[in-house]
């Protein structure tokens, strides 16, 4: 069996320490794929991650780079069951609200985000990708990840991860070029 | 500090655009102090509860140990925020729990709860020593699935696996395994389609969702359930199994994921 990460195995038996260095390294990128997916508080989200990881980190096993590929899974599946809570629970948006921050129509979480007029023109860029390519381009992106790591994520073989990044890409630089 | 993961890329790819580095600027932004310290007391917390509380659970199992050495140890660890979890050393943890088990204890010949057992078999397995796994992951819910029949699912270290499954004559059945925390069973009965959903959240609980794919048009089945269930459920046991279709198909991995 592989060695364990020194640091892995501090946190895992609750050294603060530890947690606060894998939390200083991973949050931001968390806290940006959450921002970036819409999600309304991604700090609290980014907690709740971190809280979902402590719990069950007795039965991880593997390198540093597979429990940063495990925690983005776990940001994946906690902002997945979020769009499905909402899908069940109709928002209450007051007005002025909606006219500050809604986008004209088929506003998706990404939209949410870009319909801010302060965002950057790269994050409005993502409103032409389809969902599973804002998530393969986050999670290569934002996150880091690799081919095989996105693939793992989001239950896709690395060749259609490769494939849906390249067409991504290009979706990407015609918009770019557009602005 | 520990650096951000670097991959080689194709040159073609994202990584290497001013869009990209005008992306992460955009989302990634360093974090508040105080939020950095409230995260990390709050994850140390509850992984010294969770290492304490398999600890724990070992010494009850154990006999004549040199319990009181082990039980010391992990409790000092529960109190996270103190350097004695970092002092003591995490070998000399799993030692002290593998001190325990090994002597005497249910561990040592595999008679603790599945969890436990599985949990305390990887802790000490870091240092070399091997402990029996349960042979079989705890199943732990049992899912009516309409009409069509009825899947045992198992949740082994955050992976969902089917642990059984039985057809009601007519039906068949086949899975789908999409990763370790996903999987699909569909039955079908000539136009009549069924699915059990079922994935862990991101809490480690297990979410089932039984729904009618029926077409439409087609002959109707009862509408859509669902619900969720703690991992930690009691013990679900098919009482009395229809025998499997002979045509059931089965595709993917059947049976327990592990996730590992």
């Amino acid at each position: 069996m592989a060695d364990s990460d020194p640091l892995l195995e501090a946190a895992r038996f609750g050294d603060e320490g530890a947690w606060a260095e894998i939390v200083r390294a991973l949050g931001p990128r968390v806290v940006g794929y959450a921002r970036a997916k819409g999600i309304a508080d991604p700090e609290d989200l980014m907690q709740e991650v971190f809280l979902a990881a402590a719990q069950r980190i007795g039965s991880f096993e593997g390198s540093y780079s597979d429990f940063r590929s495990w925690v983005f899974a776990i940001a994946h599946h906690r902002i997945v069951d979020e769009y499905r809570r909402r899908a069940r629970t109709p928002q209450l948006v007051p007005v002025d609200a909606i006219a500050h921050t809604a986008p004209s129509s088929g506003a998706g979480p990404v939209e949410l985000v870009i319909a801010r007029e302060d965002v950057v023109s790269s994050v409005r860029a993502l409103d032409g990708l389809s969902p599973i390519e804002r998530d393969v381009v986050l999670l290569r992106v934002v996150a880091e990840l690799s081919s095989e790591e996105v693939g793992s994520i989001l239950s896709k073989r690395p060749g259609t991860i490769r494939v849906m990044q390249s067409r991504a890409l290009e979706k990407l630089k015609r918009v770019v070029q557009e602005q | 500090m520990r650096q951000s993961n670097h991959q080689q890329h194709n040159g073609d790819d994202l990584f290497d655009t001013e869009w990209a580095a005008e992306l992460r600027t955009a989302v990634v932004t360093d974090l508040d102090p105080d939020l950095v310290a409230a995260t990390a007391h709050q994850a140390a917390q509850a992984s010294a509860a969770v290492a304490a509380s398999i600890a724990s659970a070992a010494a009850a199992g154990s006999t004549t140990i040199g319990g009181n050495t082990m039980t010391t140890a992990t409790a000092s660890m529960t109190g996270a925020a103190s350097a004695t979890a970092s002092a003591m050393g995490t070998k000399l943890a799993a030692l002290a729990l593998a001190g325990a088990t090994v002597t005497g204890g249910l561990a040592a010949t595999g008679n603790l709860p599945d969890a436990v057992q599985s949990a305390t078999a990887d802790l000490v397995s870091k240092v070399g020593i091997e402990l029996p796994r349960p042979d079989l992951a705890g199943v732990i819910e049992m899912v009516d699935v309409g009409t069509a029949g009825t899947v045992s699912l198992s949740i082994v270290d955050g992976a969902v696996g089917v642990a059984d499954l039985a057809a009601v004559g007519g039906w068949s059945a086949s899975i789908e395994q999409a990763g370790a925390q996903e999987v699909t069973v569909t039955f079908t009965q000539e136009d009549s389609v069924i699915t059990l959903d079922a994935r862990v959240g991101a809490d480690g609980a297990l979410i089932t969702e039984v729904a009618d794919r029926t077409a439409p048009g087609q002959e109707s089945r009862p509408n859509s359930v669902g619900g969720t269930v703690d991992g930690s459920a009691g013990i679900g046991v098919v009482t009395d199994p229809v025998e499997l279709d002979s045509e059931l198909e089965i595709g993917g991995s059947v049976g327990i994921g592990l996730g590992k």
